[in-house]
């Protein structure tokens, strides 16, 4: 028993200890401390009104009734409990409690102490349910986990590592079966593993990849963490990252594979994101004027030209992938024609749209060019002087131009298509046609003087120049030569006539030379002759000889007349008039009375005559020339007749003079219009009366001509003088 | 016929040159028979012996031809054409003698084989002298080729 000194100090105790401290008899309180009537929030007057079961825990009621009862039956029974006790505000907790068996004052009472072990029952409760919700997480972690004890013996593997790996815990729990078949394609493993546990030694932890076999034999990658629990446990937690491994694998390829691609193109690449750049390739740093790293992060519409702007950003809105036109502002301000095709597509993950972009300014240049030389070349085409055809390979004509249809008179409806050589070409020069074409067609640019039929028939000279055209076909080009052909004919005709004309001075030079000098051979000769004869005294022959030099004189004198009258001729030719040939025959024949009737010669004149036009005198002359002639050239013919007529001929009017005389060798007929030439040096004249005539005539455009039948069968002279212009006549009418 | 008894062809249009011709001719030492054909054609038929020269004996073939230029019908040197072409004429020396100093009908000449070309001098003197010395070489310096 306690001193009853002691009493107090243990009551002080008691009420202020946490610790629960009751005294009961029977089953009521009969004392109950501070730390009882705080934790069940009842006053001490309360509890004594009250029973003890009423703050045990209902739940453990009977459990407490069952322990009395078995006490008053003597059973020997553990004295402590944990139990809830339930306070006034039906607050529960949970207590450790004692009960220890005593008598106070004969009657038999319980001493209870119990203590809070709220905090612990609660730290039990958080640890299983940790416990459990850990297994949980472990059965349905995604990440394969396994379990492995210091001896490398595998104790837990999670229904994903199963599901991996195709391995059971049976199978992997021995580390021979990791070695052996897990990791059978890591050719270092034991390196890597002794690295593995070593880390986990050192760090606690340790992390890395893996190429895991699985049982079916399929090779995969993981990322293996591994943590070394304080007991010298394992965990190990690897995750599947072969579809990673791939899908970065095959992202790397592919922008290994774009990057190569578009270094490699002329286009540029911009590839960018929100209209943001973020990539370029060379060609695009080219193309506008900045680095990549300057491209990089600057807005679409930065190197957009603002003409531009609204194109690419509708195009960029629509996600249009139709090429199209725009134009680029490059860093130093200038402008680029591009042409873009953009389209939208994940890159990296992102979503982005990648254009091409193509500098077009050179395109455009070529077209400007290709323009420029077709217009130049139309113009040429429609405005050249010559005729140009385009044919094609097989000599159809696929163009005309204007200078062609004035040519030939074919339009384009008429030619196109056709074989226009076999349409141009007359007959007679098909071969040579043919192979000009044959030399156009193998390459070689020909040409030729030649004539081309016009559609109305009419020839045309022309000079056909055939020109290859390096793809296919070729050009024909028709210049119009009739002009030059002409001017080169009247070029020829006038060498003629001044070949004439210098034959005809040279005649005159040789006569001048040899005619003249001639008489005075003469003259000098017989005058020497003369004075020999004087001194010798001898007479007999005088007379004669001076008759000889006198005639020589004459026949000087007369022809410098004659030569000084042809000068006139060749000059001088009076203004042409139109008249009668009749009248002016009559005229003539009047003049020749005299000799016509000495000779008793008959002339008829043609009762019908036309008109002509030319210099009367002159006409006049040669008619008298010719009578003369006439009259001279007689010979001994006792009815002289002599008849002037009028023949028909061509664009103008014939005469002839025709006689019954002496005639003219047929062989003399050309040397008889010579000049001073004469058949016979007996009779008289100069020569020069035929010559003079051929002169007038041919002044006249006309011809003449002399026809014999031999000698003494007479002849007959043909003249020709222009006829008197329409026109004229017309006037006259 | 004497050997010494040369025939000239003379083929002259003009009357008084060839007389004068003749006459210097015959003032010379040397003996000479001249026959003057008046034209081209005469000339021709002298020599082929064709219409009123068809007789040889009265018409002989010349030792020397004296052919003037310009002639009637047909002109000198169409005459000597037909000389030079003629296989049994062409030997005999064909002297051209004209009043024409034009080149042209001096290469002509020689180009149908002339032998010699000599113009008509104006001067009576030389005109004689010039005849002297043509019948002193042709007739007696040159030997001639047929006998």
């Amino acid at each position: 028993m306690i001193e009853s000194k002691y009493l107090d100090i243990i009551k002080e105790f008691a009420d202020n200890t946490d610790i629960i401290i009751c005294i009961l008899r029977g089953s009521k309180f009969a004392y109950a401390n501070q730390a009882l009537q705080r934790n069940l929030g009842y006053s001490l007057e309360e509890l004594y009104a009250m029973d003890f079961w009423d703050v045990i825990h209902p739940e453990f009621r009977d459990l407490g009734r069952e322990r009395g009862l078995a006490r008053q039956r003597g059973e020997e029974l553990q004295e402590s409990y944990e139990l809830q006790l339930l306070g006034k505000e039906e607050n529960s907790f949970w207590v450790h409690l004692k009960a220890r068996y005593t008598s106070i004052e004969g009657e038999p009472a319980v001493i209870v102490s119990a203590f809070d072990i709220n905090e612990r029952k609660a730290m039990e409760a958080d640890l299983l349910r940790q416990k459990e919700s850990l297994q949980l997480m472990l059965e349905n972690n995604p990440v394969a986990t396994a379990l492995v004890n210091p001896e490398g013996k595998t104790l837990y593997v999670n229904p994903r590592f199963i599901e991996y790996t195709g391995y059971n815990l049976e199978e992997v729990s021995s580390s021979q079966v990791w070695e052996e078949k897990v990791l059978s394609e890591m050719p270092h493993r034991q390196e890597i593993m002794k690295t593995w546990y070593h880390n986990l030694k050192e760090r606690g932890y340790s992390k890395g990849k893996i190429v895991l076999r699985r049982r079916d034999g399929e090779r995969r990658f993981f990322n293996i963490h591994s943590v070394s629990l304080p007991d010298g446990h394992i965990i190990l937690a690897a995750w599947d990252i072969s579809d990673q491994v791939e899908a970065r694998k095959i992202l790397q390829e592919s922008e290994a594979r774009f990057k190569a691609l578009s270094e490699a193109s002329f286009e540029g690449i911009i590839i960018s994101e929100n209209g943001i750049c973020i990539e370029a390739n060379q060609a695009a740093e080219k193309l506008f004027g900045y680095s990549r790293e300057e491209l990089i992060g600057l807005n679409v519409m930065d190197f957009t030209a603002p003409e531009a702007r609204e194109i690419v950003k509708s195009q960029m809105m629509s996600a249009s992938q139709a090429p199209y036109e725009a134009v680029a502002l490059r860093q130093d301000g200038s402008r680029v024609p591009v042409e873009i095709q953009g389209r939208d597509f994940i890159y990296q993950g992102r979503e982005v749209r990648a254009a091409a972009i193509r500098d077009l300014s050179e395109r455009r240049r070529a077209e400007e060019e290709i323009y420029r030389q077709s217009t130049n070349l139309q113009a040429l085409f429609y405005n050249t002087p010559d005729g140009v055809v385009l044919c094609d390979a097989e000599h159809g004509v696929l163009d005309i131009n204007p200078r062609f249809m004035e040519h030939f008179g074919y339009n384009i409806e008429e030619c196109r298509g056709c074989i226009l050589e076999e349409v141009l070409v007359p007959e007679e020069l098909r071969e040579e046609s043919a192979f000009m074409s044959r030399m156009v067609s193998s390459g070689q640019a020909n040409s030729r003087e030649s004539v081309r039929k016009k559609k109305n028939g009419e020839l045309l000279p022309v000079l056909v120049t055939m020109i290859p055209i390096a793809s296919s076909g070729y050009y024909v080009l028709y210049t119009d030569i009739s002009e030059r052909k002409e001017a080169e004919a009247t070029i020829q005709q006038q060498i003629e006539e001044l070949e004439a004309k210098n034959a005809e001075m040279e005649r005159f030079t040789y006569t001048v030379s040899h005619d003249l000098r001639s008489p005075l051979i003469t003259i000098k000769g017989f005058s020497g002759l003369l004075l020999q004869d004087l001194e010798k005294g001898k007479t007999d022959r005088l007379q004669k000889d001076i008759q000889r030099i006198i005639n020589a004189s004459g026949k000087m004198e007369e022809l410098l007349e004659d030569l000084l009258e042809l000068s006139r001729i060749g000059r001088i030719l009076n203004p042409y008039s139109k008249f009668p040939m009749n009248q002016l025959c009559h005229e003539v024949v009047e003049l020749l009375s005299g000799p016509i009737s000495q000779k008793k010669a008959e002339v008829a004149i043609a009762p019908y005559m036309p008109w002509v036009h030319g210099d009367r005198r002159r006409i006049a002359e040669v008619v008298q020339n010719l009578l003369e002639n006439a009259i001279k050239f007689m010979g001994a013919e006792e009815h002289p007749r002599i008849e002037i007529g009028y023949f028909p001929s061509q664009g103008e009017c014939g005469f002839f003079i025709k006689d019954n005389g002496i005639g003219i060798e047929v062989k003399y007929s050309e040397k008889v219009f010579g000049l001073f030439d004469k058949l016979d040096q007996n009779t008289e004249g100069t020569g020069i009366g035929l010559a003079l005539v051929k002169r007038i005539i041919e002044l006249h455009q006309g011809r003449i001509w002399v026809e014999s039948a031999g000698a003494g069968q007479g002849s007959t002279i043909y003249f020709t003088l222009p006829a008197v212009p329409d026109s004229m006549t017309k006037g006259e009418k | 016929m004497d050997e010494s008894m040369l025939s000239i062809l003379l083929v002259e249009d003009n009357e008084d040159h060839a007389e004068l011709i003749m006459r210097s001719l015959e003032d010379q030492q040397i003996k000479s028979h001249v026959f003057h054909v008046t034209d081209g054609e005469q000339a021709l038929d002298y020599l082929f012996h064709r219409g009123e020269y068809s007789q040889e004996e009265k018409y002989p073939r010349p030792n020397l031809i004296l052919l003037d230029l310009r002639l009637p019908k047909i002109d000198g040197l169409g005459v000597l054409k037909e000389i030079k072409e003629a296989e049994d004429l062409k030997v005999i020396p064909t002297v051209v003698l004209t009043s024409s100093e034009s080149e042209n009908d001096i290469y002509r000449a020689y180009n149908y084989y002339a032998n010699s070309f000599l113009v008509k001098p104006m001067e009576f003197q030389q005109f004689n002298d010039l005849m002297l010395k043509l019948g002193r070489y042709w007739l007696k310096c040159n030997t001639n080729p047929v006998k």
